[in-house]
């Protein structure tokens, strides 16, 4: 994966800040799409969003999810050079406050 | 040339089989065929007594029969001045008779034998002769003229038997569509099969359906027959009459059972290729078309669908393919589904677009071409043994057809069958591969917390669960029944429809040290049971399988991480012949699933679960649809069948709760789901008569009980 200059965030409000600059960074990313649906904080950390703990948590919780989450089929998936036939287009990344 | 020659139907009867009739029915003096018998036939001369040792049958191209009545110790009675009697008469009568398909003067054809306008010739041996030469000399007449008189009594007698009716009645009405069942035709054309060896020879009656297929095809372009050895009759259809006549009315009605309708869909309300309409939405899915493809040894069903959620849009094509075997008189769908092609947008991360790639779509497709193919095969079934039987002269005791084989290719799907005789069948031979044993080893479990909120809990709570990577081992094994042994077997695997990757045979004990091979099936689906909030997830890859074959078994053996996937097993056999084992598949193979990536949940979150699951299905107004859950569940153990039923009653109720459970369902019972509804070797075992008699009687039980429920609920105090 290519190395990404680390952004740092802090608040909810900083993550949506940032949404358009991470969605590019993913974009570039083999099966992006697929390992943010998979696990997104890992893929967040590994294009070098650096969140604050609260801010997980508070991805979590407005997710509707914490844990749950596996390494497993993340990394199966990043290593795997098989064609993938799901695809995944992301619009967004995270839900907006209503 | 395939079966078909470009019609859309055949049946077939074999030569054996037309012998077999011609044994049981009066043909001619009203004699069987069924040698030794014997025929008085009077002329103007005298009479004949005609003791036939031997019929032989040839069916010729140009749509005629060739009889040869092998004669001896038969005799002649002049009735001149004097009577002379001449005995013993050998030789042979060759009777050339056609076969015709007769008409009512209206719409019923059928298939007749023809002796009116028979070629009759008389052969006789050289002692015949000579005994002839005598008897001409004490009656006062040539040899010639005693020969042409005996040839003359036998062609007069000969084309004087009636026709002999073949097959029952076809409706043909050029002006109108025709169908399966009453079998009806816009055209039908009668063509036998003439070539010198006499296994190949049969009796084709060739049929068009539709307007514009009225006159396609060449029945002359088949010169042999298509029934197998041994086997008595063949009953083939294009794809489109399969579409029309099996596939499409099935769809309509198995759509309509999902829809909680009680009349099957029109032609305005389904999706292409079967009707007109843009799409139909059936649980929530748009299903744009579903298409249907005749492949070598399969059924390929293609469905396009769309999607949509409250995070995300998805449009895909879900691919499954059908193979059909023989299973006592039931033809048996094993369905395969294939990696689905699915594109979704999503508009934020929700564990919704993530459930729809391991969720509901693959297996609610898989379970549609399932039950789909539950009701093609047995109504296929039925309507083949009709007109099989149909076959036969009427009054015979032929007591119907037993099916023998079902083939699928690129042109036609056909069927094959062998008429019932009375006398009793022996042991026949059997192959199986089978599991030996399974076991896990160096287990590795680890506990975790996941916060989550069910949807009828008032907040969210930690659940524990367990995950846990292990190696699977697993030995198969082939058994056999009156088989020569020892038996030569060469395993081989492979991944989803992928090439057979052979398994070497370990090398001899001469060599030291453990011998580890591997075999790596690539592009693989492997499911993962995390993360959670999306039920699991799909990752295609490589896996590498250790294997030993030692003797006649083959141990395999999964690495942990690799996720939960299937491969399939075959065993290529050789009998002590060194020939493929006769009269059974030489192949058998065997579907094997490995967990190398196990997940239980707390009991709590199954409490929790089975709560919200019974609030979830009460309040479904779609709760209806459960009564569409085929029987054919009754396969697994009480408690199997009754989970896979909430599972699909979840997935079916087309709303967010159920959708949320159905996901719930996927952590909890992930394994057993995965290989009951998305397995890739997904079988369903055949109904026999017995067991569709069980299944409709359990299907009223149900519609008393709920009936029952009903009343009990409407009675005051009740709501």
């Amino acid at each position: 994966m290519v190395e990404n200059v680390p952004i740092v965030i802090r608040t909810y409000d900083e993550l949506l800040e940032h949404e358009p600059g991470l969605l590019a960074r993913i974009s570039s990313v083999p099966n992006g799409g697929q390992l943010y649906l998979l696990h997104p904080l890992l893929l967040l950390a590994d294009i070098g969003a650096d969140l604050a703990p609260q801010v997980q948590e508070e991805f979590a919780a407005r997710h509707g999810a914490t844990g749950g989450w596996s390494d497993g089929p993340y990394r199966a998936l990043r290593e795997s050079t098989g064609k993938q036939p799901q695809q995944v287009t992301l619009r967004g990344l995270f839900r907006r406050p209503s | 040339m395939t079966i078909l020659a470009g019609c859309d139907f055949v049946l077939e009867i074999s030569h054996a089989a037309l012998m077999k009739q011609l044994h049981a029915t009066p043909v001619i003096g009203g004699q069987t065929l069924q040698a030794p018998f014997d025929l008085t036939i009077h002329g103007a001369l005298g009479s004949a007594h005609v003791m036939v040792d031997e019929v032989i049958l040839n069916i010729n191209g140009d749509n005629t029969l060739t009889l040869d009545l092998v004669f001896s110790r038969s005799s002649v009675t002049g009735m001149g001045q004097e009577p002379v009697s001449l005995y013993p008469l050998a030789g042979t009568i060759t009777v050339n008779l056609r076969v015709l398909l007769a008409s009512d003067g209206l719409t019923l054809r059928w298939v007749e034998l023809d002796f009116t306008q028979s070629l009759v010739t008389l052969t006789l041996t050289p002692d015949t002769l000579a005994l002839l030469e005598l008897g001409a000399a004490r009656s006062g007449r040539s040899v010639a003229q005693l020969t042409a008189g005996l040839q003359s009594a036998v062609r007069d007698y000969l084309t004087q038997q009636p026709s002999a009716v073949v097959t029952g009645g076809y409706v043909v009405t050029p002006t109108v569509d025709g169908t399966l069942q009453p079998l009806s035709f816009r055209t039908l054309r009668l063509h036998c099969f003439g070539p010198a060896e006499q296994n190949m020879q049969g009796i084709g009656l060739f049929g068009n359906f539709f307007g514009d297929t009225a006159q396609a095809g060449n029945p002359a372009n088949r010169v042999a027959s298509a029934v197998p050895a041994g086997e008595d009759t063949l009953l083939a259809l294009s794809q489109r009459a399969f579409e029309a006549f099996s596939f499409c009315p099935s769809l309509a009605q198995s759509l309509a059972a999902r829809m909680g309708r009680p009349q099957p869909l029109t032609l305005d309300e389904l999706p292409s290729q079967c009707g007109r309409a843009a799409d139909v939405d059936v649980d929530g899915v748009k299903i744009t078309s579903l298409r249907v493809n005749f492949g070598p040894a399969y059924i390929q069903i293609d469905t396009d669908f769309t999607k949509s959620g409250p995070c995300y849009e998805a449009v895909g094509a879900i691919p499954v393919r059908v193979a059909l075997t023989l299973n006592g008189q039931s033809i048996t769908p094993t369905v395969t589904p294939l990696t689905p092609t699915i594109h979704v947008d999503v508009d934020f991360w929700c564990q919704f677009a993530a459930w729809v790639f391991t969720g509901p779509l693959g297996g609610w497709t898989t379970d549609l071409v399932r039950d789909l193919f539950v009701d093609v095969s047995e109504k296929l079934a039925v309507s083949a043994i009709g007109e099989m039987t149909n076959l036969p002269f009427r009054a015979p005791p032929i007591p119907g057809v037993r099916l023998t084989g079902v083939t699928v290719t690129s042109q036609e799907f056909s069927l094959t069958g062998r008429m019932i005789l009375p006398w009793p069948v022996a042991n026949s031979p059997a192959l199986a591969l089978e599991l030996v044993s399974k076991r896990a080893i160096l287990p590795d479990t680890k506990r975790h917390v996941w916060r989550t909120q069910l949807w009828c809990q008032n907040q969210a709570r930690n659940y524990l669960y367990f995950e846990t990577l292990q190696t699977q081992v697993q030995s198969f094994g082939v058994r056999s029944q009156l088989i020569p042994l020892p038996l030569t077997i060469n395993y081989s695997i492979r991944g989803g429809l992928g090439p057979w990757l052979p398994l070497v045979p370990d090398p001899g004990v001469a060599v030291i040290g453990r011998q580890v091979q591997f075999v790596t099936v690539t592009n693989l689906q492997c499911q993962y049971p995390e993360p959670l909030s999306a039920g699991g997830s799909v990752i295609v890859r490589d896996v590498s399988l250790e294997y030993s074959v030692r003797g006649n078994q083959v141990t395999l053996i999964s690495r942990d991480g690799e996720g939960n996937f299937a491969v399939d097993l075959r065993a290529e056999v050789l009998d002590a012949t060194g020939k493929p084992p006769v009269g059974v598949d030489p192949s058998p193979a065997i579907g094997v699933f490995f967990d190398s990536d196990v997940v239980v949940m707390d009991q709590d979150y199954l409490d929790d679960l089975k709560e919200c699951a019974d609030r979830a299905k009460a309040i479904s107004s779609k709760y209806a649809k459960s009564q569409a859950v085929p029987r054919w569940k009754q396969a697994f153990t009480a408690r199997e069948s009754e989970i896979l039923d909430d599972f699909r009653v979840l997935n079916a109720s087309g709303t967010l709760q159920g959708e949320d459970m159905a996901r719930h369902y996927r952590n909890a019972y992930g394994g057993l789901l995965w290989r009951a509804a998305a397995a890739q070797q997904s079988t369903v075992p055949g109904l026999d008569p017995a067991q569709r008699a069980a299944a409709h009687a359990i299907e009223q039980l149900d519609k008393a009980v709920e009936a029952l429920h009903l009343t009990l609920s409407r009675l005051p105090g009740r709501q």
